[in-house]
């Protein structure tokens, strides 16, 4: 009569409501309730001055845990999009069929790719985490199952993400400090260029025509011409003029 | 009578349960979202939400009893013989039948037969369920539910009505319920005197420099103070963190 998906739900909450320290949340949600369904990962971040901060990271490599600590908003992220619309947002292992988003920036895009092929994943899943309406932060999984968006998956998702958002607001998480504290040891924004897109947009910034950059950097001009697509889109712009302006405002150059 | 009903049914109203508790809800709405919500597949009818205040419990959201039901239940102290005040200091759940409800316990509220009998005669009495709030390994409160029929509770369902008392304790334990945390408050924040002194001039207006002037410090210790203040407080403002002190009970005189 009940499926084996709400068997870790129950103590689950339970152990939520002790208002535990977020690595231990994040691993016991990726080894009951979402251990089921393939949890290999499980990222809890929250929102603090306006960026996404990672307070907890299990199952990353510590470089991958580097990598993704820091999610700014200013970068056009999957993950920002479900925080922005409140809906999660589930795409395969290639990280290629997000319903209703089908193109998005994903810079750095080679660094991802590869921690997909190391967790063998087969679907992705990213939720925002809210309360009292407003977004304060968001959880996010590498599964090696396919996820399955019936009524049942997606309400433990509204469960588990609900309870989150009681715990993460309530002082007694200490996910604030602990937010504080990464942020404070990680100048983030850079590691979602390459060193190669750096150097296009500070040629960019120089009025140097596309053939040159290309030449000077000794690769196509269509390969210029798609680093710089992935990086207009990152920032949310369609010129490149504006893109280099916004990274040099960002700290990236 | 109504067939079984799965633990799945319950299922149903539960993300939109726990999504309720996220959003800064009375306790009123609690209960309301409760009867009307998870516990509607088991013809939940009326139900009573209570904090943990010992020695009793005080009732802090109602729906569905009338008001002649509800009287007298709005503190029972926690030796009561009752199905809640037993839910509470056994931190199970009880289930009990409608028909044998007022001869099985003997609190004083019970002696009332005609009272019983008039709410049986506006609706069918089943089960009467009572659920301990369970967070932080400890009880803090309770809500109790009737049934308009009496049915086998099955131990998943029973599982359920665990789980949501789990959620209501992370509600009820949240700064933002409004309700001062079974431990001292100021315990569980770990609030030094100073800090406590410090918020206490905050609350009453004064100023940095003020309090710098008035407990002796230097105005930049004032501030990391007042920093950690609004840390521990999750509020993004000085007045933000002293209506929620003022919630938590943290500005009344010891």
């Amino acid at each position: 009569m009940t499926s084996p998906r709400l068997r870790g739900l129950a103590p689950a909450i339970h152990y939520l409501s002790t208002f535990p320290s977020a690595p231990d949340v994040a691993e016991v949600l990726r080894t009951t309730v979402f251990g089921t369904l393939g949890a290999r990962t499980c990222s809890i971040w929250r929102v603090l001055d306006g960026d996404l901060v990672a307070v907890a990271q299990v199952g990353h490599t510590q470089e991958q845990e580097e990598r993704y600590r820091v999610l700014p908003a200013a970068i056009d992220l999957l993950i920002w999009r479900a925080v922005r619309t409140g809906t999660p947002i589930f795409t395969d292992g290639a990280d290629t069929s997000a319903r209703g988003n089908p193109r998005f920036a994903s810079v750095d895009e080679e660094f991802w790719s590869r921690t997909l092929r190391h967790h063998e994943a087969v679907a992705v899943v990213r939720s925002g985490i809210t309360y009292a309406g407003q977004p304060i932060g968001a959880l996010g999984m590498i599964l090696d199952q396919p996820w399955s968006e019936d009524a049942e998956s997606l309400g433990v998702l509204d469960v588990v993400t609900s309870a989150l958002g009681l715990w993460m607001s309530s002082p007694a998480s200490g996910t604030r400090e602990i937010a504080v504290a990464a942020r404070a040891s990680v100048s983030s924004i850079g590691l979602f260029f390459t060193e190669r897109q750096r150097q296009i947009l500070r040629m960019v910034e120089q009025d140097v025509p596309t053939a040159q950059i290309a030449l000077s950097l000794r690769v196509s001009e269509s390969s210029i011409k798609q680093d710089l697509q992935h990086v207009m889109m990152a920032l949310n712009t369609r010129n490149r003029t504006v893109a280099a302006t916004r990274a040099r405002e960002l700290g990236v150059l | 009578m109504k067939s079984a009903t799965s633990f799945d049914d319950g299922l149903v109203g539960l993300p939109s349960f726990a999504r309720l508790l996220a959003s800064r809800p009375h306790p009123d709405e609690i209960a309301a979202a409760l009867i009307e919500g998870p516990l509607q597949p088991f013809d939940a009818f009326a139900g009573i939400l209570m904090w943990l205040r010992e020695p009793s419990l005080r009732m802090i959201g109602l729906h569905g009893y009338t008001a002649e039901e509800s009287e007298g239940f709005e503190e029972i102290p926690l030796v009561a013989d009752l199905p809640i005040t037993q839910a509470v200091r056994d931190g199970e759940v009880v289930i009990g039948s409608g028909e044998t409800f007022e001869t099985e316990y003997t609190d004083h509220r019970l002696d009332d037969p005609e009272r019983w009998e008039r709410m049986r005669e506006r609706i069918p009495v089943g089960s009467i369920v009572s659920v301990p709030i369970v967070g932080r390994g400890t009880v803090v409160g309770a809500f109790g539910f009737t049934c308009r029929v009496e049915r086998e509770w099955t131990p998943v369902e029973i599982s359920l009505l665990e789980t949501l008392g789990h959620l209501v304790a992370m509600w009820v334990l949240h700064p933002d319920s409004a309700l001062p945390w079974p431990d001292s408050s100021r315990a569980a924040l770990q609030l030094t005197d100073r800090q406590l002194q410090v918020l206490r001039l905050v609350a009453a207006g004064k100023t940095t420099d003020g309090i710098a002037a008035t407990l002796g410090y230097s105005s930049s210790t004032i501030k990391q103070e007042i920093a950690r203040l609004l840390r521990v407080l999750n509020s993004s403002s000085r007045g933000e963190a002293v209506e929620r002190a003022h919630d938590l009970g943290l500005l009344e005189t010891p």
